[in-house]
């Protein structure tokens, strides 16, 4: 299981590895890796008699591999390549489960600040992962942001670490993307 | 650009925390003839607001469904959130779980998925697995199930709380694999069998709960990505192969050895999940006792027995575990009760096994002859007295099956010395027979037993000269008075091999004799194995049942199959197989429902065996076939497309199995009006069926029979008639001159090329 305290532990980690402890390169890129496969299995926000959403662990597995074979040089390329992945296993499950079906006309799907990417309805999420590409070219690091609260799953406070920037200026950057994020996905924005 | 981008953030920081009022002024003000900015603006305002209401909703208190009210959340998920609810119209008073699905999983698939769990739980009643009371629609139609609500704690938690001794542990965990074992027989995977989805209420009542993966068996497999918690997950869920139930005894394994040991075998010493699902696709679990830290009472205590159920329960291979939660449950309780248990480590057939997958030898080799293993171990190891003695055989076995497969560098020149992997079975079990008269010298029961099986598969496979040179040397050792169980099988088999050259009364006759062998060695009070005595009298109602119909006497046998195959839980093979001979018997009967409802719930049991045993396919096209004959022909297509590979992949050319499922194919084609491509087709196999098959007239009868048809319909009735008037002869030579068959192709000569 996938303890609370691990991103603190991760921006501490992050900071040895900086500093070229080899050994904490590596316990970054196991627990990013855990994180990742509880939220693609959907047990971080999971409780008892809940159901999980669909499960992705075997392409996790295979996928984020990758994670261990690449050396890397900095932390924001660390996890843009991480969010990256997650999104590709998000986006290719959506498309398997979804196999072109789309019936019954769109639903609109808010983005509430707690709404876990993973728990998306397929055709959502393809349309979101297209969002989020036009909002990559318009803003990158509010792209990055996205990326690590809603396909990583970190905390705002966790976030503001990794960033270096303050709670408040993540979340109103976070509020932002979303509410455009939102009217891409439900809207008639061409 | 840049600029604009600012802009509008800038101003949508503004104006979200305004009231509306105070927006449309800001708006106003800051958008000036701008419409574009101030659209694109008052849609981003709108969209959060929209998910600002959703956080709301979710937060919020008490919501009402039907006569049910909630109390408080108790759980969110992914697809619904999970309620504490009451009844509220009076009735009386109830307390349940209330699941909903969330507003924003409401698409066609999501739906589809809850819809499923809700009818598996309507499928399911047990004491021990939570209950489905009501569902339904809300008011703004949110699909919603009301279920038991179980007031318990984990059960992990509960036996730590409750200081649990073993033996307690073991009997609650024993309630779980009667839980589990009751969805299997309503063919229902659950496919996330933990301690955390595992109550246990005050007074000690054992819950399974959360069917929110649970799959039907016999619903279509298209799912193959299965929801699943990396610690608990069979090595085939982790890589994403077919789910099945040993998945389930997999789950059962992992929760049992965590009941017991506190621990689990992969990803300990602080590893992560990562190297976790390595270790259970890569590696062979350490025993239970091994774990670090455990008592050395417990420690003891979990040596042996314990070990090798759980590890049993728990290998990597599929086909290795338990073949039902039943049978888990049985070890257990056979270790309870200080009996001898199933599970053994390192016993000879393993390793026999270990040899035959070291060498990759196909996989069909070491499933046939490990079936021949355990046959032939569990005929002997019924008789304890003759301990030793059958530890001697079962060496002598081990020693034969090591240079029969093995490279031999010795004196033995077996197939897989010339042909290393690339070695087949058939030489393999071709080469066995050869030399196994040297090989077993002076033992000529054991020798005996060997050809049994031998023969048995050779005849299966359509090798039916050579199956049966084996099987009367067999009989030949055999003492019928002093081994009447053994006889009737070898009896049996040949039996079966005449079934299979198409010579239906020979074949009665020596069932009939094998029948009475099979009464002799009951009387005598012999084992006879369960799925052997199964299997003949599966093979005995067909051979009766073809050369006289549904008769009481068939029915008998199948139900007698049906009874031996039960012993061995409904999950077995031989009940899967009688099930389907009993669902066709029904068919045939007039029963359709009923009888394609078993045929199909047999297919289902079958396609979920790992590895997936031959008979699926044989199913699946005699599934086809029947469906067919009712005139469903787009669903028969789809049925009898698949098994040609399977079986073409598995039977010899000449095989009566491969010629029926072809003849099958053609007689759609008759039926689809598909005239012309059929009828050349029928004359091909029409010879083939005189040159293979020679006692099979029968056989070429439906093939000129068919032939027939199409010529009358496609404008040559003199060809027609001719080839109808062979097939009324060759079914004449069977069946009678005035057998029903004789009768309804004399009716069509005389209606050939009218319409």
């Amino acid at each position: 299981m996938v303890s609370r305290s691990e991103p603190t532990e991760v921006t501490v980690l992050l900071r040895k590895w900086r500093g070229g402890d080899e050994h904490a390169y590596d316990h970054v890129v196991s627990s990013v890796y855990d994180r990742l496969v509880a939220i693609a299995t959907g047990h971080i926000s999971r409780e008892r008699h809940a159901t999980s959403p669909s499960a992705l662990v075997s392409e996790a597995y295979l996928r984020l591999r990758e994670l261990k074979r690449v050396e890397w040089k900095d932390r924001n390329h660390f996890f843009a390549f991480a969010s990256l992945q997650m999104r590709r296993i998000l986006v290719e499950h959506a498309r398997h489960r979804n196999a072109g079906k789309r019936e019954g006309g769109r639903e609109r799907i808010p983005l509430s600040p707690d709404t876990a990417w993973s728990e998306l309805p397929g055709a959502a999420l393809m349309d979101l992962d297209s969002a989020l590409d036009s909002l990559t070219e318009s803003d990158p690091q509010l792209a990055h942001l996205v990326g690590l609260r809603y396909l990583m799953g970190y905390s705002i406070a966790e976030i503001s670490l990794l960033t270096a920037s303050s709670d408040a200026t993540v979340e109103r950057h976070l509020r932002f993307a979303r509410a455009w994020l939102s009217a891409r996905l439900n809207g008639d924005t061409a | 650009m840049r600029q604009q981008w600012e802009d509008l953030r800038a101003l949508f920081d503004a104006a979200w925390p305004l009231s509306a009022g105070e927006r449309a002024q800001l708006l106003d003000e800051r958008c000036g003839s701008d419409t574009r900015l101030r659209r694109e603006l008052e849609k981003l305002l709108e969209a959060h607001d929209e998910g600002e209401a959703e956080t709301a909703r979710r937060a919020s208190g008490t919501r009402r469904f039907g006569v049910w009210e909630t109390i408080e959340l108790a759980g969110r998920g992914g697809m619904a959130e999970v309620y504490l609810a009451r009844r509220v119209d009076g009735q009386h008073e109830q307390r349940a779980a209330l699941k909903v699905m969330a507003r924003s999983m409401l698409t066609v698939d999501y739906m589809d998925r809850f819809r499923r769990e809700r009818e598996i739980l309507a499928r399911l009643e047990h004491p021990n697995i939570a209950r489905l009371f009501d569902g339904g629609l809300s008011e703004s139609g949110e699909p919603y199930m009301v279920m038991e609500y179980v007031d318990g704690a984990r059960l992990d938690d509960y036996c730590d709380q409750h200081s649990l001794p073993l033996a307690a542990r073991l009997r609650l965990f024993l309630t779980l694999c009667s839980a589990v074992e009751s969805a299997h027989r309503n063919l229902i995977l659950h496919r996330d069998i933990k301690p955390s989805n595992v109550l246990v209420t005050h007074d000690g009542t054992l819950k399974l709960v959360d069917f929110g993966t649970a799959r039907r068996m016999d619903a279509d497999a298209l799912e193959t990505m299965a929801p699943l918690t990396p610690s608990f997950a069979s090595p085939e869920q982790l890589r994403g192969e077919s789910v099945t139930t040993a998945s389930d005894v997999y789950g059962l394994g992992m929760t049992l050895y965590n009941l017991v040991t506190g621990a689990l075998p992969f990803g300990r010493g602080g590893k992560s999940a990562y190297q976790a699902v390595q270790e259970a696709v890569e590696r062979t679990a350490p025993p239970p006792s091994a774990m670090p830290g455990l008592s050395s009472a417990l420690c003891k205590e979990l040596r042996g027995d314990l070990d090798n159920i759980i590890l049993k329960a728990i290998e990597r291979d599929p086909a290795r575990r338990y073949a039902s939660a039943i049978q888990l449950a049985d070890d257990i309780t056979r270790h309870l009760e200080k009996r001898p248990v199933r599970a053994h480590r390192n016993t000879w057939t393993y390793r026999a096994e270990r040899f035959v997958a070291r060498h990759r030898v196909a996989v069909v080799l070491s499933a046939m002859l490990a079936i021949t293993l355990l046959a032939s171990a569990a005929a002997w190891s019924v008789e304890a007295r003759q301990a030793r003695l059958e530890a001697a055989r079962s060496r002598r076995l081990a020693e034969f099956l090591t240079h029969v497969m093995g490279l031999g560098y010795d004196t033995y020149s077996g197939p897989m010395r010339t042909d290393g992997a690339s070695a087949r079975v058939l030489d393999v079990m071709r080469y066995a027979s050869t030399n196994l008269q040297r090989e077993m010298a002076g033992q000529p029961d054991l020798e005996a037993r060997v050809r049994a099986d031998i023969g048995h598969s050779l005849a299966e496979l359509g090798l039916t000269a050579e199956a049966e040179e084996n099987l009367r040397r067999g009989l030949a050792l055999v003492d019928a008075r002093k081994d009447p169980a053994l006889a009737a099988e070898l009896t049996g088999y040949l039996a079966r091999k005449s079934f299979l050259e198409g010579d239906l009364k020979g074949s009665e006759k020596e069932f009939r004799e094998a029948l009475r062998l099979l009464r002799a060695a009951r009387q005598a009070r012999q084992t006879v194995p369960a799925a052997v005595e199964s299997l003949l009298l599966l093979n005995a109602s067909a051979a009766v049942g073809s050369l006289s119909g549904a008769t009481a006497e068939m029915e008998a046998l199948i139900d007698g199959a049906m009874a031996s195959g039960r012993t061995l839980g409904e999950s077995s093979a031989a009940y899967a197989l009688a099930l389907a001979n009993h669902g066709f018997l029904r068919w045939g009967q007039g029963k359709a429902q009923e009888g394609e409802g078993e045929v199909r719930r047999a297919l289902g049991i079958q396609e979920a065996m790992h590895p997936r045993p031959i008979e699926a396919c044989m199913t699946r096209q005699a599934l086809g076939d029947r469906i067919m004959s009712d005139g469903r022909l787009a669903e028969a297509a789809a049925l009898m497309s698949e098994p040609h590979v399977c079986l073409d992949r598995a039977f010899v050319p000449g095989s009566i199995i491969l010629l029926w499922a072809r003849l099958s194919w053609l007689e759609w084609l008759v039926r689809s009006g598909r005239l012309h491509e059929a009828i050349g087709p029928l004359s091909v196999i029409e010879k083939e069926i005189a040159q293979q098959l020679p006692k099979a007239g029968w056989l070429r009868a439906e093939a000129l029979m068919w032939r027939g048809r199409a010529q009358c319909k496609s404008g040559q009735p003199a060809e027609g008639v001719e080839a109808l008037r062979a097939a009324s002869g060759l079914l004449g030579a069977t069946f009678g001159a005035s057998s029903p068959g004789v009768k309804s192709v004399e009716a069509r000569i005389a209606g050939c090329g009218t319409r």
